[in-house]
């Protein structure tokens, strides 16, 4: 994914809350999906706004994390962009 | 006439016919089971016999003539469940085995012939309040068992035969396990004495049936996502749709405490049970 891209999640996403993750049900295309608690930090983060590149940093300082985990956010997004979850 | 209400539910039927064995056949289905559902909708069934055989109406809609007493009382029970189903349709159905024991609610969800039957037939002569073996309704967290006799195989009565000792008619040589072939008796716990009482309520404890085994039934703490697909796999949505079938699953997953049954011999499943429910509630 283009670092300079803003990533935004598509429409009609339900999402319910589980202990160990989320249950997001896609309405288009009558699909229910499980993501971990690390997987919903970044689809909320894709809301058009955020850059691709900005994530990993955004997450470094809300998480206080040693590092930026830069290798994960990009490995998610493209799980999410392979779900058809963001665009 | 012979006449018979039968409640399921939502809905109550006042059935009237002229024809005795119609009459056995509903006593035979029909659950005895007391339920605190408002009765919502009254409909009333009628079978008379005619020179070419048993004409079915239906809130004074003819439904057909059936050729024997047998295929009638068939009719008429297919259109019982078709009605009581259709009255609560907004709610999300999953094949599961309901009860209670000391006041904590709990579901046993599995597919067809995972052994539902034979551990809720088991879990009620130990003591347990048994509401259903086999459908619950869901909706807003709360469930409800289908009233429905308990569908055991004759295989169920070796397996617990405290049963077979209470109702010896029920007994006789166990069917082969051909999946083609078995019989269904339709056990109503007031045959074995017991009380059958249907409440409703949020669900405590979820069992997901995981298989079955030679060895002692074993309980293991089971993922939520794990339980939420397990359910999803064994329920139908409700009428409102797919998004409300989530949203439901998911609501009582997150309430409960779930573990995986891996069911061995039926006395440890029932220690196993006991030992899930003592251990403390899951705040949802």
């Amino acid at each position: 994914m283009d670092g300079s891209h803003a990533p935004k999640q598509i429409e009609g996403l339900e999402v319910n809350k589980l202990a160990d993750g989320y249950i997001i049900y896609e309405a288009n295309r009558d699909r229910v999906h499980y993501l971990n608690h690390t997987a919903v930090l970044v689809l909320e983060m894709c809301n058009g706004n955020v850059k691709a590149d900005e994530i990993p940093r955004l997450l470094k300082q809300a998480y206080d994390l040693a590092e930026p985990p830069t290798a994960e956010v990009a490995e998610c997004l493209d799980k999410l962009r392979d779900e058809g979850l963001i665009r | 006439m012979l006449e018979r209400s039968i409640q399921l539910l939502a809905c109550e039927f006042h059935v009237s016919t002229d024809a005795e064995p119609v009459v056995r056949w509903l006593d035979g289905v029909r659950p005895s089971a007391v339920q605190d559902h408002p009765v919502l909708h009254r409909h009333r069934l009628e079978v008379r016999r005619e020179a070419d055989g048993y004409r079915v109406r239906e809130d004074g809609q003819d439904r057909g003539v059936m050729a024997d007493p047998g295929e009638a009382g068939a009719l008429v029970e297919r259109r019982l469940h078709e009605l009581a189903f259709g009255a609560l349709a907004e709610r999300t159905k999953i094949h599961a085995g309901c009860a209670t024991w000391k006041g904590r609610r709990f579901l046993v969800v599995g597919q067809g012939r995972a052994g539902k039957t034979t551990l809720m037939t088991k879990l009620l002569v130990e003591g347990f309040s048994v509401e259903g073996d086999e459908m619950v309704l869901l909706r807003d967290g709360r469930v409800v068992a289908y009233p429905r006799r308990f569908g055991i195989r004759r295989r169920t009565l070796a397996l617990v035969p405290e049963v077979g000792a209470l109702v010896p008619h029920l007994s006789g040589p166990p069917d082969s396990d051909e999946p083609d072939g078995y019989q269904i008796l339709a056990l109503d716990p007031s045959q074995l004495g017991l009380p059958w009482h249907i409440g409703s309520g949020p669900v405590d404890v979820l069992f997901l049936l995981d298989r079955r085994h030679q060895g002692p039934t074993r309980a293991t703490a089971c993922p939520d996502h794990v339980m939420v697909q397990g359910i999803m796999a064994q329920s139908n949505p409700p009428s409102t749709g797919r998004a409300a079938w989530v949203r439901d699953v998911c609501t009582v997953v997150r309430g409960a405490a779930g573990y995986l049954l891996t069911l061995g011999d039926l006395d440890t499943a029932v220690s196993a049970v006991r030992q899930c429910l003592e251990a403390p509630a899951v705040n949802a």
